[in-house]
């Protein structure tokens, strides 16, 4: 088969059908599990699940948190957050402290607070993208009112659909502190679950009498083994691997199909007295050129299926995420089918 | 060792397969071929001259005994040395052509070239002489496909010598072709022996072998004889 009078040469269309597939799979795996990330978060109200409410009571010192915060750093923890949550009737207000490297939700633009910001003298917010039409500028910054004072707005955060996220409003902890006062309920956050009780442990400790610090650190039930297995998250991320592998195992087949159509090329380099190092260039450029035309046009089924289903939604960081995994699956393949073909090569070269 | 030797092989035994399926293909062949020499090995088929001649390219490793090429001794454990040496010394022409389907004539020409620091204009230089000398330069942009099998031929040995190597090596390459066009291609090996080449030539024909200078007989694995055909050669070679 002729394309633009260049010679297709046989197993190039199995290849590019099974590529193909395997780049519809990864991608929409990608893309899940981004989407299963950012559901449990707006879920969870940016919480991972395993938070612990604390209140800290009878603090005669409402800048306690001062000298608390500077200890917690020196801890060298680094994957925690403490929410000050506001009361208020219309949106889901929160302080927050943050350290480390904890799950950011969606940002429709700008960026989330770091430790800088979340402990700042200047006030920042980060928005639900239901709040950004209150948004104004002024000095070329972006400014936002709550409760007559005036924050920095770092970015705002949401999802194309309807979720708690876009109804949240985030300020920095210092400004939360300052309008709720020290005598509150918080909650602690922390990335790793096993990381909760040693900082809570902690801010027991911190704050010094006569302040007190009420915080549940006993650990909930264990889920069993068979509970986690039968769990429908569970099933579903089990299902879209077993149907990850058996596209890789098709493909470990299509490529040795892929293979045998080269078995003379194969032949005519070693004859040639190509390197090992020209074998490889050649061969991976062959094999690359139809995984890439392939990724390609998966991509572009997965955005016609977005086209048609309305809540799918993929972005450029999945694609390129999808490529990456291809381009790391495609290489594994690659390599040992082409030392399986060496050795059949080597028995069989009279053929040729 | 006479200085006109290129190849000098001494007790190379070569054994396939372990155990009960061992076969054991050269046991032990003395054997040398001089500059400019044009031979025929000749045996049945499992006597082992095709291993003889994959063993002369350093296509394949042998168990025991000493390889000399110009009277120095090729490396045949370091793979990268066996490559070097087939990618400077040696062009092979094989029965069934190794031509690669999606690769048109030049492109299959030019493989060789493409990884031994040659230009892209040299590249084309040097094929398009090659072309022009096995009268195939018209059929440059044809894929194998669309060539007779004597026009594949002509192509895989513009492929072989297109490198310039001292030594061609030819595996049954009239096995496929017709008798007539099996003779044209006698008649270029014949041409490129008399340019100074050194030719070994693997045939189960006759009428091939008779053409060459000398011809070698292999039986079970070792010389069963040797004689010169008393052909007309400009480079006559030695038997040995």
């Amino acid at each position: 088969m002729k394309i633009f009078g260049k010679k297709i040469p046989g197993g190039n269309f199995l290849l590019f059908l099974s590529f193909t597939t395997i780049s519809v799979c990864i991608i929409l795996i990608v893309s899940t599990m981004r989407k299963e990330s950012i559901n449990s978060l707006s879920k969870n109200a940016l919480y991972t699940g395993h938070q612990r409410e604390f209140s800290i009571k009878y603090s005669e010192d409402e800048k306690q948190w001062e000298q608390v915060i500077p200890k917690l750093c020196g801890k060298g923890y680094n994957n925690f957050a403490v929410y000050a949550p506001l009361e208020d009737s219309e949106k889901i207000v929160r302080g927050l402290y943050i350290k480390g490297k904890t799950d950011i939700p969606p940002m429709v633009r700008g960026k989330y607070f770091d430790e800088s910001t979340s402990w700042s003298d200047k006030p920042y917010a980060v928005l639900g993208r239901e709040f950004e039409r209150d948004v104004y500028v002024r000095d070329g910054r972006r400014y936002y009112s709550y409760n007559n004072k005036e924050y920095e707005v770092l970015g705002i955060m949401g999802t194309k659909e309807d979720s708690r996220i876009n109804y949240m409003v985030i300020i920095d902890f210092r400004s939360a502190v300052g309008i709720a006062g020290i005598n509150k309920e918080y909650v602690l956050d922390t990335k790793k679950e096993s990381d909760l009780y040693d900082v809570g442990g902690d801010l027991i400790v911190y704050f010094a009498s006569p302040a007190e610090v009420y915080i549940g650190l006993d650990k909930g039930p264990e889920e069993s083994f068979m509970e986690k297995l039968i769990s429908s998250e569970v099933i579903m991320d089990t299902m879209q691997i077993m149907i990850l592998i058996s596209f890789l195992l098709s493909t470990i087949i299509v490529t040795l199909i892929w293979f045998r159509f080269r078995r003379q090329m194969m032949f005519a380099w070693k004859l040639c007295g190509y390197e090992k190092y020209a074998e490889y260039i050649e061969m991976a450029k062959r094999y690359y050129m139809t995984a890439g035309v392939s990724f390609v046009a998966g991509s572009i089924i997965m955005f016609a299926i977005m086209g048609i289903i309305s809540n799918m939604a993929i972005t450029a960081g999945d694609i390129i995420t999808a490529l990456g995994m291809t381009i790391g699956f495609g290489t594994v393949i690659l390599f040992t089918c082409y030392a399986i073909e060496k050795r059949r090569l080597q028995k069989n070269s009279k053929k040729y | 060792m006479a200085d006109n030797y290129i190849i000098e092989i001494k007790d190379i035994h070569k054994t396939f397969g372990k155990k009960d399926g061992k076969v054991e293909a050269l046991r032990g062949i003395d054997i040398a071929f001089c500059e400019g020499e044009m031979t025929a090995v000749m045996g049945k088929s499992g006597s082992g001259k095709s291993t003889l001649l994959n063993i002369i390219g350093g296509m394949m490793s042998f168990d025991s005994g000493e390889y000399l090429y110009k009277g120095k001794e090729v490396n045949f454990k370091s793979q990268s040395e066996l490559t070097k040496f087939r990618r400077k010394e040696v062009g092979f022409v094989v029965q069934y052509f190794a031509l690669v389907d999606d690769l048109n004539v030049f492109q299959n020409v030019a493989l060789p070239l493409k990884y031994m620091g040659v230009s892209g204009r040299n590249i084309k230089k040097r094929v398009m002489e090659a072309l022009t000398e096995l009268d195939i330069k018209e059929k440059a942009k044809a894929y194998p496909n669309e060539l007779s099998g004597g026009q594949q031929q002509r192509v895989a040995i513009a492929r072989a010598i297109v490198k310039n190597p001292e030594l061609i090596l030819a595996d049954e390459p009239t096995g496929a072709l017709d008798e007539a066009t099996g003779e044209s291609v006698q008649d270029i090996f014949r041409e490129l022996n008399n340019k100074g080449k050194t030719v070994i030539i693997v045939t189960h024909d006759e009428k091939v072998a008779e053409k060459c200078d000398r011809i070698i007989r292999i039986k079970d694995g070792v010389v069963d004889d040797t004689y010169e055909t008393g052909k007309e050669s400009d480079n006559k070679g030695e038997s040995v």
